[in-house]
């Protein structure tokens, strides 16, 4: 260890990287190298799983999606599959569907964005604009598909309300967009300066990220063939085939081509997905078809107090587009869960961070910070 | 007729000066986007709180992030102008029951609230050539 009246701290302040939120990074530097770097996360911190522990799962949905802005699905999903395995909920083939074709299109969105703010963060703004523009139509096709405001659209036992009429079409449509997208981006991008800012930098080892539980295209990035799509198939994953690509380089260059292999692998689902598509409910709760007191009053009660929890814990995890986010319900019979806690992906990628910084020159933090594809709203829950 | 020069008061050319080369500094702190709206009102964005002219404030304000909020706000030069975008900003929004969340308004002096949950990059655009157009 540097002897510390040799060194110097520079405070790296408030966004650390492009579009990752407020973060303090305090590194100690001897000469311009990174010999410590100490995260300060939870300016972002807003109390959501407090929150969820005081309301019932259908008014939970709400805070879970304010999550993160990017992908207002991430904390959802995880929350309704929490829910409806503790509750023993069935949900049918469309809704699980619908929630699968939801999640890889904005994991594409998502996906694009990170990239653009790598782009961004190494110095190429032409790219990052790019990236940009194609995340925006996908948010578009989003609203358009699902007639509803962006996030909010899961609940627990399906969805709000059923596809727009021509979905199919319109998401062939866009699929047909993005392959020339991708190849303008991976051109402007991928070249002898992105990769001399990026190759052999912020690199972490197989076990390093194991020990850390970096989860996602960190951990692929890594070596580490973990995804939870492919472990524990969740919804309609299950009945597609998903490839888990791998990469050996562990640093920022190899995190970044996970991200462009994830976009490639997300669009190759949604190809498989649209033929399978089966006709029927949309959420395992409908209004009852019966008009009598009882049956009325039964469905009032349901939606009025909300679905009852019975005891015991379940974990229940998605695959988002930062890694494993995972939510712990416990239940006691009421409709609120006694115990809620989120798993964020980002956490364990800011807590590596101090290691993989180390040695780094100070310049490449911000590369390094972004290739990680943290959002501090997610971190800080 | 050419003019090679002109005649002002030094008040008023730099408050003319400073009306029409505002920087606006993002702090996203929640979900609501904070540099979008900037962009499309055509007003350049700067992580320097020494050079910005107004503060934007996006998302719930958590009791960590207040004073850095409040030091930002007291570093940047006078005069200056603090834009609240979302309902977390106003007053806590969904999170006003929220043990982590204050509101934006009793840290620092707020010149315009920008409503919605989240707001329209087009509502967070007009607040700020609204507040362009009072010359503050």
């Amino acid at each position: 260890m540097t002897d510390i009246a040799e060194t110097s701290f520079v405070n790296i302040a408030p966004e650390p990287a492009t579009g990752m939120g407020i973060c303090r990074l305090v590194a100690q530097l001897d000469g311009e190298k990174v010999v410590r770097l100490d995260s300060h996360i939870g300016f972002s911190h807003r109390g959501i799983e407090k929150m969820l522990e005081s309301v019932n799962t259908a008014q939970a949905l709400v805070w879970c999606d304010k999550l993160c802005r990017t992908v207002p699905f991430a904390g959802g999903h995880a929350f309704v599959l929490a829910a409806e395995k503790l509750a023993g909920v069935n949900v049918p083939k469309r809704a699980k569907q619908i929630r699968t074709l939801l999640s890889e299109i904005v994991r594409v969105s998502a996906l694009l964005t990170m990239t653009g703010n790598l782009a961004r963060d190494t110095g190429n703004a032409a790219a990052g604009a790019i990236a940009a523009q194609a995340a925006v139509r996908t948010t578009a096709l989003c609203r358009a598909v699902t007639r509803y405001p962006f996030g909010t659209y899961f609940r627990v036992g399906g969805v709000a309300v059923d596809l727009a009429d021509g979905f199919q079409d319109r998401v062939s449509e866009w699929m047909s967009e993005m392959p020339p997208v991708l190849d303008e981006l991976k051109s402007l991008i991928d070249n002898g300066i992105f990769r001399s800012r990026t190759k052999g930098i912020g690199f972490i080892g197989a076990d390093a990220a194991l020990a850390a539980g970096l989860t996602g295209d960190n951990a692929r990035a890594s070596g580490l063939k973990r995804d939870v799509r492919a472990d524990e198939p969740y919804d309609a994953y299950s009945d597609v085939e998903v490839t888990v690509p791998v990469a050996n380089g562990g640093d920022c260059y190899a995190r970044y081509e996970m991200r462009i292999d994830g976009i490639y692998n997300a669009l190759k689902l949604i190809d498989q997905l649209l033929p399978q598509f089966a006709a029927g409910e949309i959420n395992a709760f409908k209004r009852p078809e019966t008009t009598t007191l009882t049956g009325l009053s039964t469905h009032f009660e349901n939606v009025v107090k909300g679905l009852l929890l019975p005891e015991g814990d379940v974990y229940a995890a998605v695959e988002t587009p930062f890694g494993e986010t995972g939510v712990y319900l416990q239940g006691d019979g009421s409709p609120v869960p006694y115990r809620c806690h989120i798993r964020s992906a980002g956490f364990p990628a800011m807590q590596a961070l101090a290691k993989i910084a180390v040695g780094a020159d100070l310049l490449d933090i911000r590369p390094i910070v972004s290739s990680l594809g943290v959002l501090m709203t997610e971190v800080d829950r | 007729m050419e003019m090679n020069f002109f005649a002002a008061s030094l008040e008023k050319l730099s408050a003319w000066a400073q009306k029409n080369a505002i920087a606006a500094m993002p702090l996203p702190l929640g979900c609501c986007l904070g540099e979008s709206g900037a962009v499309q009102a055509g007003i350049p964005v700067c992580y320097n709180p020494r050079q910005a002219d107004i503060l934007v404030v996006a998302g719930a304000v958590s009791f960590k992030a207040a004073p850095v909020v409040r030091r930002v706000y007291d570093m940047m030069p006078a005069p200056k102008a603090v834009v609240s975008v979302g309902n977390c900003a106003l007053n806590g929004g969904l999170f006003a029951d929220s043990y982590a969340v204050v509101r934006l308004a009793d840290i620092v002096p707020v010149d315009c609230f920008v409503k919605g949950c989240p707001p329209t990059a087009a509502d967070f655009a007009a607040a700020l050539a609204d507040l362009k157009g009072k010359g503050r």
